[in-house]
C-alpha cells in the first residue's frame, strides 16, 4: 500500500451485531483518483462505505485515512478531517430548505484540502444553477435529480478530501444521471478524490480510473477500469471462485 | 427423513414441572381458609392481584407495544363498580365481581379510540390524563360519596371465614383467567400474531396481521383483567376512595414489576411481583428511601438490562415455565 | 365581564404552561424523548430556588439568574448521563427510565424538603396590578406571559437562524445524515436538554412565586406541559405557546364555573382536541 494513499483498508472485517458483512477487505484510494466499487445487491458495497465513514463498527483489520488510524474515530470527526459521504437514498433533512441543508454541512466543515479553494455556497450554486433558483424551497419539493444535487452539494460543503458516493444514480432518469456524472470531473479537478458505488457497471467503468468488484462481503476483482475485461467483471460480479489477495 | 419424522413439542420438561406446580398452587389457594392464618391469606390476595395487574400491563406493553401509565383508571373503575353494584344493586358482592368488569370494558373502548392518535410516549401520558379524569369525575360525584370514598358494607353480612373463602376462590379464578388465559392465548394463532406484532409491527402488518384491531383488542382485554383485579383488591380492602383507587402509584408498581421481572414474557411479571411483594414487606417501612431505590432500580434496568431478570436468566438457561413456542425434535 | 376576566387570567396562567411546554416540545421534536421527570425538574429547581432564597435572603430575580445555569447543568448531565443511551427508535426504554427517575426524584425531594408546601416571596411584585381596559391584571402574571412569549420567539429565532438551531433541526430530521454532515449528535442532544431545563429554571421561579410548591407536584406539571404541547400541535414551538394559553384559559374558565372543576375542564378540552383535531390546533397538517 502506497504511503501517499488517502484511504487504506487492510484485512478489514465489519458487521452488524452477530452478522458479519465484510470479510478481510483490502482497499486503497489516492488523492485525485476516481475509484468505482461495483457489485450486486447485498454484496456489501454500502456496508463498506459506512464502515469507512464510521457508521459501522470495525471488528478486525486496519483503516487509515491520511495516514492516521481511524478505526475508532467517531463518524462526525472523520467528516471534519475530510471524509464525506453522499448516502444511499440521499437522506436529506426534510422540512428544511435547500440552503439550510447546505448550511448545516458548512457549519461543521473541516479545513479544505491543501492547495484547493474551498467549496462555498456560491461555488456550489455555480455548479448546480438549478439549486440557486430553489434555495429557499423545502427539499421534499424538489425532483429526484435536484435532491441528488443537494445531497452531493451537502457533502461537498464539508470540504472533503475524499467523497464517497453511494448509488447516486438510483431512481434517476438517464438524462439526469448524465448531468450529475458530468459534474464529477469538476469535483475531481477541485482536488477531491471520489469513490463511486454503482450497480450499473458500464457507468462505473466509464467514469473511473480503477474499479473494485465485491461479492458476498469480499473483494473479487480489482484493476484499471480501462484494462479490466467484460468477462472478468462478469465472473467477479456474479461469482466464480476468484479472490484477489 | 421426511417432515413427518420430525416431532413438534410444545412443552419442555421445565414447563411441565412448572405448570403442574403452578396449577397445584393456584388450586390450593381456596383451601387456605381452612388451614392458613388470616395474615397469610391477605398476603396471597394482594399478591394475586399484583400478578394479575402486572400480567395485564405486560400484555399491553410487552406484546401490544403500548406503554400505559394510567392502568389505575381501570383498577379504580373495577373497584368502584363493585362497590356501587353492591350498594345500589343490592347484589352479593362475590357475585358482583364478574359484573364489575363491565364498566372498565365500556370505558376502555372509547379511551383507546381517543388515545391511539398519540405517539408512543405521548400515548403513555395520555393514559395518565384519562386516569386523572376518572379520578376527578369520581371525586365530584356525590352518588359515590365524592372524595370521601365508599365502604363495602355488604361484606358485613358474612363471617370472616366466609369472606376468606369467597376471596380465595376469586383469587384463584383471577390467576387462572389472567395468567392462564394469557398463556393459552399466546400459544394459539392469535398469540403468534401478537408476538409478531411485538417484534415488528410493520412486518406483522405485511403478513396480514391487523395491527390496529389487535391493539384495540389488547387494550380492552387488559382493561378487563385490570378491572377484575381492582375489584377483588378493593373488596379485600373493604374501602375505596378516588385517591386510592386511581392512585398513579399503581402504575409505578406495574412498571417496576414488569420491567425488573422481565417484559414480553409470561414468567417475568410473576418473578417481578414476588420480588416487589417481599421487598415491600421487608423494606417498605423505610418509606421515601425505599421508593428512591425502586425508582433507581427501574431506571437502571431500563438503561442496562431492559429484558429484566427473567430475560437475563433465559440467556443462560432455557427453562421456560410457560412455553409459547414450538420445539422441533429431529429423528436420530 | 366576569368571563373576560376569567379568559385574561387564563391567558396569564397559560404563560406558565407555555414555559413548561417549550422544553418538552423541543426534546420530543429533536430526540423523540418525553422526559417523565420534566415536571419533577420544575419542582426540584423551585425547591432549590426557595431554599437559596431562604438561606441567603436573595430576591426572585437573583434566584432566576442562578437557576438558569443550574437548570442547564442538570439538563446537560441528564442527557449525557442517562438519556443519550436511550435515544433511538424504540420509545419504551426512555419512557421507563425517566419514569423511574421521576419516582426516585420525587422521593428524594420528599426526603430532603419534606412534604410541606413552600413558596417564593416575590415581594411587592406579587400583589401589584395594572389596570388594562378596566380589568385588574397582576404584574407578576403579566410578566410570566411576557417572558413566555419572549422565550418562544427566542427559541423560534434560534431554531431558524443559528448554527445550533440548524444542527438541532438536522439531528431531528435524520440522525445519521446529521452525523455525516459533521454534527456530533450526542452534544447537540445534550445542549437541547440543557436549554429545555434552563427554561424550566425560569418557569420554576414563576411557579414558586405564583403559588406554593411541594415535592409531589411534578406529575401535575408534567401533564399540563404535555396537554399544552398536544393542544397546540407537536413539532411547533408556537404551537406549544398557543396550547399553553388555551389550557390556561380552559382551567380558569372551568374553575369559575365550579371551583372543583378547573383542572378537569382543562383535561376535557385536551380530550376534545384529541378527538376533533389530534394533530393540534396550530399544526399545518
Amino acid at each position: 500500500m502506497s504511503a501517499s494513499a488517502l484511504l487504506t483498508a487492510r484485512s478489514l472485517c465489519a458487521g452488524y451485531g452477530d452478522f458479519q458483512a465484510l470479510f478481510s477487505i483490502d482497499f486503497d484510494i489516492h488523492p485525485g483518483e476516481v475509484v468505482a466499487l461495483i457489485g450486486a445487491n447485498g454484496a456489501g458495497k454500502s456496508t463498506l462505505l459506512k464502515t469507512f465513514v464510521g457508521l459501522v463498527t470495525i471488528r478486525d483489520g486496519a483503516l487509515d485515512f491520511c495516514g492516521i488510524d481511524v478505526s475508532k474515530t467517531p463518524a462526525h470527526v472523520l467528516v471534519s478531517r475530510g471524509l464525506a459521504m453522499v448516502p444511499e437514498g440521499r437522506r436529506l433533512f426534510r422540512s428544511m430548505t435547500v440552503e439550510d441543508n447546505l448550511r448545516v454541512a458548512a457549519d461543521h466543515a473541516g479545513e479544505p484540502a491543501a492547495g484547493s479553494s474551498p467549496w462555498t455556497l456560491q461555488r456550489l450554486y455555480d455548479l448546480f444553477p438549478i439549486l440557486a433558483e430553489r434555495r429557499a424551497q423545502a427539499v421534499e419539493n424538489l425532483s429526484g435529480g435536484q435532491q441528488q444535487m443537494v445531497a452531493i452539494g451537502r457533502a461537498l460543503m464539508t470540504q472533503p478530501k475524499l467523497l464517497l458516493c453511494d448509488e447516486i444514480s438510483l431512481g434517476l432518469a438517464p438524462k439526469v444521471i448524465a448531468e450529475i456524472y458530468d459534474m464529477l470531473p469538476v469535483i475531481r479537478q477541485a482536488g477531491t478524490a471520489i469513490l463511486l458505488v454503482e450497480q450499473d457497471v458500464s457507468l462505473a467503468s466509464r467514469n473511473s480510473d480503477r474499479v473494485y468488484c465485491m461479492l458476498e462481503g469480499r473483494i473479487t476483482l480489482t484493476g484499471k477500469s480501462s484494462e479490466v475485461t467484460r468477462e472478468e467483471i462478469t465472473q467477479a460480479y456474479f461469482g466464480v471462485k476468484h479472490e484477489v489477495g | 427423513m421426511t417432515s413427518r419424522d420430525i416431532l413438534v413439542h410444545r412443552h419442555t420438561r421445565s414447563s411441565r414441572i412448572a405448570i403442574s406446580v403452578a396449577l397445584l398452587l393456584v388450586l390450593s389457594i381456596p383451601t387456605m381458609p381452612f388451614w392458613a392464618p388470616s395474615g397469610q391469606i391477605r398476603m396471597i390476595v394482594e399478591l394475586s392481584c399484583l400478578i394479575a395487574i402486572a400480567q395485564m400491563w405486560n400484555l399491553l406493553a410487552g406484546y401490544g407495544g403500548m406503554v400505559s401509565v394510567g392502568q389505575q383508571a381501570f383498577i379504580g373503575a373495577g373497584g368502584y363498580s363493585l362497590f356501587a353494584l353492591s350498594a345500589y344493586g343490592g347484589m352479593n358482592p362475590f357475585l358482583a365481581v364478574p359484573l364489575a368488569v363491565i364498566l372498565p370494558t365500556l370505558l376502555a373502548a372509547p379511551s383507546y379510540l381517543l388515545l391511539r392518535k398519540l405517539d408512543g410516549p405521548y400515548f403513555a401520558i395520555g393514559t395518565w390524563v384519562l386516569a386523572e379524569v376518572f379520578r376527578l369525575v369520581t371525586g365530584n360525584l356525590s352518588v359515590v360519596n365524592a372524595g370521601s370514598g365508599m365502604t363495602l358494607r355488604a361484606m358485613g353480612q358474612f363471617t370472616a371465614h366466609q369472606r376468606e373463602i369467597g376471596l380465595t376462590i376469586l383469587c384463584a379464578l383471577l390467576l387462572l383467567v389472567t395468567v392462564g388465559g394469557t398463556f393459552l392465548m399466546l400459544r394459539s394463532r392469535l398469540g403468534l400474531a401478537l408476538t409478531a406484532m411485538r417484534d415488528d409491527p410493520v412486518s406483522a402488518a405485511s403478513q396480514g396481521v391487523n395491527v390496529g384491531r389487535m391493539r384495540f383488542g389488547i387494550f380492552v382485554v387488559a382493561a378487563m383483567g385490570t378491572g377484575l383485579a381492582g375489584a377483588i383488591y378493593y373488596m379485600a380492602q373493604l374501602r375505596i376512595s378516588p385517591g386510592s383507587g386511581f392512585d398513579p402509584y399503581w402504575s409505578s408498581i406495574c412498571i417496576f414489576i414488569v420491567m425488573v421481572g422481565g417484559i414480553g414474557q409470561l414468567e417475568g411479571p410473576i418473578v417481578g411481583a414476588l420480588l416487589y411483594f417481599f421487598a415491600t414487606r421487608l423494606f417498605g417501612h423505610y418509606g421515601a428511601s425505599y421508593m428512591i431505590v425502586l425508582g433507581l432500580l427501574t431506571l437502571i434496568i431500563a438503561l442496562f438490562s431492559p429484558v429484566g431478570l427473567w430475560g437475563l436468566f433465559s440467556r443462560f438457561r432455557d427453562w421456560p415455565w410457560f412455553p409459547v413456542g414450538h420445539k422441533l425434535q429431529y429423528p436420530r | 365581564m366576569k368571563w373576560v376576566d376569567a379568559v385574561i387570567q387564563g391567558l396569564l396562567l397559560g404563560g406558565l404552561y407555555a414555559q413548561y411546554a417549550i422544553g418538552m416540545s423541543l426534546m420530543f421534536g429533536v430526540m423523540r424523548i418525553v422526559n417523565i421527570a420534566h415536571g419533577d425538574l420544575v419542582v426540584l429547581l423551585a425547591l432549590i430556588g426557595i431554599s437559596l432564597a431562604a438561606a441567603f435572603g436573595l430576591g426572585p430575580g437573583f434566584i432566576m439568574v442562578i437557576l438558569i445555569p443550574v437548570g442547564a447543568l442538570i439538563g446537560w448531565g441528564l442527557q449525557r448521563g442517562i438519556l443519550n443511551h436511550l435515544v433511538g427508535n424504540d420509545p419504551l426504554p426512555s419512557l421507563i427510565a425517566t419514569f423511574g427517575l421521576s419516582l426516585a426524584l420525587q422521593n428524594l425531594m420528599l426526603t430532603i424538603w419534606q412534604a410541606d408546601t413552600r413558596s417564593l416571596d416575590a415581594g411587592p411584585l406579587a400583589i401589584q396590578s395594572v389596570s388594562l381596559a378596566g380589568i385588574q391584571v397582576g404584574v407578576l402574571p403579566l410578566g410570566i406571559l411576557a417572558v413566555a412569549a419572549l422565550l418562544t420567539w427566542g427559541m423560534h429565532v434560534v431554531l431558524k437562524t443559528t448554527r445550533f438551531g440548524r444542527a438541532l433541526r438536522a439531528s431531528a430530521a435524520d440522525r445519521d445524515a446529521a452525523t455525516l454532515s459533521g454534527i456530533d449528535t450526542k452534544v447537540v442532544y445534550a445542549k437541547a436538554t440543557a436549554v429545555a431545563v434552563a427554561i424550566l429554571g425560569i418557569a420554576a421561579v414563576f411557579q414558586a412565586a405564583r403559588t406554593t410548591v411541594s415535592p409531589a407536584d411534578g406529575g401535575a406539571q408534567l401533564i399540563y406541559a404535555f396537554e399544552a404541547v398536544i393542544i397546540g400541535g407537536m413539532g411547533s414551538i408556537w404551537g406549544a405557546f398557543a396550547g399553553g394559553l388555551i389550557l390556561g384559559v380552559a382551567q380558569v374558565v372551568g374553575s369559575r364555573i365550579d371551583p372543583g372543576w378547573g383542572i378537569l375542564i382543562g383535561h376535557l378540552v385536551f380530550l376534545l382536541v384529541l378527538a376533533w383535531r389530534p394533530q393540534g390546533i396550530m399544526s399545518r397538517r
